[in-house]
């Protein structure tokens, strides 16, 4: 199992799309610090954002590089790291990445090099997690590091804020995009084509499907099915810690991973390769 | 040591109702070179990917090294594979590529990547991407993938496509080092059956699925030999006139009417009238001379391609 991880890791460290998503993420959060800056040094348009969102229990569906409410208060890591996050623009660029990842190694043939080794129908998957939940750490290290350093240049109320705070919805953001992503590699395995998985994806990270649940919330069952969506969780998901908020996400997150890691490894195991 | 490296017994694939490989039942002895001949849609490729473990048969048994391959999945591991197009990141050199499955296998030596490539004559290009190979190119590159981690068992399927004549060559020569030097088992399957009958030691020749024949280079180079193809009343009387009065024992009895005589090839007439002469009715008479194109096509009932 090592060698094809390490065989993973091989061609992720190679591949263009890796340097190449991870490159669109940093940017965005650049460009969301810079024009936040413009946004702060203009009255009229400080003024227009300063209309908060109303609360409400129902999804942003899109992907947005969000600004946040603000007034003369300080701005911290953890609220503009929110900002980003729950945008879902990490979480577009990490789908992406995992397909292309993912579907190259059927669609260019290269599996049939490898597939009949020892183990190797159940350690793709496992291989594929492990390559994703590092590309995933680094993306969101990376973003945290890019708002810190370009918030500390160019914004003037910027601090740091709870560390402890910030660290558990990282953690918990962290699960919930790794979910996602395990979703995706279903998807992957399941449809053996990058067009349909990139579809499918990326209307999963803009909260399409929350349109559905949306629709299952009204008919006033004792149940909000939108607040077990990965994507309810990531784009809801508070910054000050609330037990019972950040234990359904993770709870959430962790069913999901393993359910949708099992069924992928079932997948592989029964397909024949084409 | 076990002598039968592969043996498949009523090996069936099915899609849905149509049975691309059916009942299949074939060996492939160590130290082969085994043809798989067969025309486009006869089943080669489903029946190597299934012996590859790249597909799952519908039924029957694969036996590899002696072991039946359901109970030890990773006997797999021993054959290595080059079915269809070459699988490979088109995106990375030739080097990556190879890197990576040695990776996969625990080789850690870059000279043994070099070797490779200078195996399957890539010297010089190995740190080009694969998208700016040539079909030649590529092809020699799947080659040298499948004998990364130096297999019992090599699968080839269509080698040989897209080579130049040159090219031809150097394959041909590979795989006859490779089964000479290291004793490996081959297994090719091959459109251009010239090419085949120069290297190949064995042949399995399937249509529809279904294996029709299997023989070996001798049996072929018998059945396909310049010959004298008689057809008459009654074979046995037809060969004891031949042999009292031509003295022609070199002959061969292929039903009770037809019989194929392998000399005196320059004299037909003098045959003919001899059977003629001793009340035997021939009904037709002709020197034949088959190649394996024309055998297949005989045996496939007569396609108008190969």
């Amino acid at each position: 199992m090592f060698r094809t991880i390490k065989m993973d890791l091989y061609r992720m460290f190679r591949s263009k799309s890796f340097y190449v998503t991870l490159f669109i993420t940093y940017i965005l959060v650049i460009v969301s610090i810079f024009t936040f800056k413009m946004v702060l040094s203009n009255d009229s348009l400080k003024n227009f954002y300063d209309q908060s969102l109303e609360a409400s229990d129902s999804v942003n569906v899109g992907i947005t590089a969000g600004m946040i409410y603000i007034d003369n208060a300080e701005l911290k890591l953890g609220d503009l790291f929110s900002a980003t996050v729950g945008g879902a623009s990490i979480a577009v660029m990490a789908v992406i990445f995992a397909i292309i990842f993912i579907c190259s190694e059927h669609s260019s043939g290269y599996i049939k090099n490898v597939v009949s080794r020892k183990g190797y129908r159940e350690y793709f998957t496992i291989s594929k997690a492990i390559c994703m939940a590092i590309y995933l750490l680094i993306s969101l290290l990376g973003t945290a590091l890019f708002i810190g350093i370009s918030s500390t240049l160019l914004l003037d109320n910027y601090t740091l804020g709870n560390i402890g705070e910030f660290a558990a919805y990282f953690f918990t953001q962290y699960l919930i995009h790794y979910a996602i992503v395990m979703l995706v590699i279903f998807l992957c395995n399941l449809t053996r084509n990058m067009a349909i998985s990139m579809a499918a994806g990326i209307c999963l990270c803009s909260g399409m499907v929350a349109l559905l649940t949306g629709l299952l919330d009204r008919l006033k069952l004792n149940i909000v099915f939108s607040d077990y969506l990965l994507t309810t969780n990531m784009k809801l998901l508070p910054t000050s810690f609330n037990t019972t908020i950040y234990s359904r996400a993770i709870l959430v997150s962790l069913v999901a991973s393993v359910i949708f890691g099992i069924s992928s490894i079932i997948l592989m195991r029964k397909q024949d390769v084409r | 040591m076990n002598d039968i490296l592969l043996r498949s017994s009523n090996l069936t694939k099915k899609y849905k109702n149509h049975a691309a490989v059916n009942n299949v039942s074939l060996t492939i002895k160590r130290g082969d070179i085994y043809g798989f001949i067969g025309r486009n849609g006869a089943g080669k490729t489903t029946f190597l990917k299934m012996i590859s473990g790249l597909a799952k048969q519908t039924s029957g048994n694969i036996e590899l090294f002696g072991t039946d391959c359901n109970k030890q999945k990773e006997l797999f591991s021993r054959i290595g594979v080059l079915i269809e197009a070459p699988g490979l990141f088109p995106n990375m050199t030739a080097f990556e590529n190879l890197k990576m499955k040695c990776i996969s296998l625990g080789i850690k030596e870059d000279n043994y990547i070099h070797e490779i490539i200078e195996l399957v004559g890539l010297k010089g290009v190995d740190k080009k991407k694969t998208k700016n190979y040539s079909l030649g190119m590529r092809q020699r590159l799947g080659i040298g993938m499948a004998l990364v981690g130096e297999p019992d068992l090599l699968v080839l399927d269509e080698p040989i496509n897209g080579l130049d004549p040159q090219g031809i060559v150097e394959v041909r020569d590979t795989i006859q080092r490779l089964n000479k030097e290291r004793n490996m088992t081959i297994i090719i399957s091959s459109h251009i059956l010239e090419e085949l009958s120069k290297i190949a030691t064995r042949y399995g020749i399937i249509d529809k699925g279904i294996l029709l024949q299997e023989l070996t280079n001798e049996e072929l180079m018998e059945s396909c030999s310049e010959r004298i193809q008689i057809t008459l009343s009654n074979a046995k009387e037809a060969c004891t006139i031949l042999e009292e009065k031509l003295g022609i024992t070199d002959y061969k009895v292929i039903d009770p009417t037809t019989i194929y005589v392998f000399e005196q090839l320059n004299n037909p007439a003098l045959i003919n009238m001899t059977l003629c002469n001793n009340g035997v009715l021939v009904s037709s008479f002709h020197v034949a001379n088959d190649d394996l194109e024309t055998y297949f096509i005989h045996l496939t009932g007569g396609a108008s391609y190969v």
